[in-house]
């Protein structure tokens, strides 16, 4: 069981514009693949997905792509990166009041 | 490689073609580390050259709190400012006294600035104004960020003076700036949406500029992160009381369905204070009755404030 507490940086779901991408929804079952979602927060999410840009990925997840930074093997990598199986995916978040 | 090309495979710099770490949503195109780094700091100093923010002969004092923005700034400042004859920098570091919070980013601001082997100043609420922000602040929270924002200005201003400065240079990125716009905009505060604080005809306050005013937050993170210069610093944790952070959400969702939202906000701007220039009944330069420090009504922000918690607000100075 994942507890995922949402960061302060994610948006409305209900909002249109960030509902689940179509490429999540209808992913055909034998593409189903987990990776790890490491978030701002140091929570962990495993999702399941198939090859997709981590844009769309953060979309689904609530997340504005703007208000992160994401690194895949401590390597920076941009919004739109490809994201695959097995991969894990750290997100930084940028904005701190103060 | 542009965004539709394929999103399957990885992208490649626009200007080099190794792979890439950025894109950059308004231009539509893809960049590796060496030419986000090198972008960034052309784009500032483009900034710094086309406003005339830095002339010959400036001692510029850049607030320096230790945080992402004001760590790129004076990296930024530090590369470009060579170029300019005589011009010297100060690294400010103002302490507010907020538990578990700034001790951490002041540390971060240490290592920098002495890396950099720039001369730096601290100075802290508690000598300034006898308290520290979390004590002053008991029981007025959600006031957090006018309280600090007043007491810091004020704080960086003096500390800027004394170590004979002639510009303040802070770490205000492209989103602060439109977030301040949007704000001003709300309030219906015009005054304060077409003032300039960055030059002075009246001598009587020093210039304060911000370099970062076309930089977006997100290529801030990663030019740091790209140097391995990226603390993980924990957030203040007075921001959830700010205004500015509904502003912050309202526009990063704007920017990211509709790219370059942020700029046309800052051109708006512009435009709005170019056409204005000699229209609005602005109050001339004036001083507080009580400090005689330079503002616009009878009282400045500072004294306003004294008043306001009850409080001297005095410390025992530098």
């Amino acid at each position: 069981m994942l507890h995922y507490i949402k960061p302060s940086l994610t948006m409305n779901s209900r909002d249109p514009v960030f509902s689940v991408p179509g490429c999540l929804r209808n992913r055909p079952s034998h593409i189903l693949y987990s990776m790890r979602l490491i978030l701002p927060d140091r929570s962990e999410r495993v999702i399941a997905t198939a090859t997709v840009p981590l844009d769309q990925l953060l979309l689904a997840e609530g997340i504005n792509p703007l208000g992160v930074i994401a690194t895949r093997d401590g390597a920076l990598i941009p919004e739109d990166a490809p994201v695959r199986s097995e991969d894990v995916i750290r997100l930084i978040q940028i904005a701190h009041g103060g | 490689m542009t965004r539709g090309s394929s999103r399957q495979e990885a992208a490649r710099c626009a200007v080099c073609g190794e792979p890439a770490v950025f894109f950059e949503r308004q231009a539509k195109r893809h960049l590796c580390g060496t030419h986000l780094i090198a972008e960034t700091e052309q784009r500032v100093s483009k900034t710094v050259t086309e406003r005339n923010l830095i002339v010959p002969g400036d001692t510029v004092a850049v607030g320096v709190s230790g945080g992402k923005d004001s760590s790129a700034l004076l990296m930024i400042l530090s590369r470009i400012v060579p170029a300019l004859p005589d011009v010297r920098l100060v690294a400010i570091t103002v302490d507010e006294g907020i538990n578990g919070y700034r001790e951490n980013t002041i540390h971060a601001a240490d290592r920098l600035v002495g890396s950099l082997m720039i001369e730096h100043r601290h100075v802290s609420f508690t000598d300034l104004y006898g308290d520290t922000l979390d004590t002053l602040l008991a029981g007025q929270e959600s006031r957090s960020c006018t309280v600090c924002g007043i007491l810091r200005k004020k704080a960086l201003a003096d500390a800027a003076r004394f170590a004979g400065a002639t510009k303040l240079a802070t770490g205000h990125n492209l989103d602060d700036e439109a977030q301040s716009v949007l704000m001003n905009v709300l309030r219906g505060d015009l005054l304060r949406l077409v003032r300039d604080s960055s030059t002075d005809s009246s001598g009587r306050f020093i210039p304060r500029i911000k370099p970062l005013m076309y930089v977006a937050e997100k290529e801030i993170a990663a030019y740091l992160l790209l140097q391995d210069a990226w603390q993980d610093l924990p957030e203040c944790p007075y921001a959830k009381f700010a205004l500015r952070q509904d502003a912050r959400t309202m526009l990063a969702t704007l920017e990211y369905r509709y790219p370059g939202t942020m700029v046309r906000l800052m051109e708006s701007k512009e435009a709005i204070e170019t056409s204005c220039t000699g229209e609005i009944n602005a109050d001339p330069l004036r001083s507080c009755r009580e400090c005689g420090e330079p503002c616009s009504g009878e009282l400045c922000q500072f004294c306003q404030l004294r008043r306001e918690l009850g409080r001297s607000l005095s410390g025992r100075g530098y």
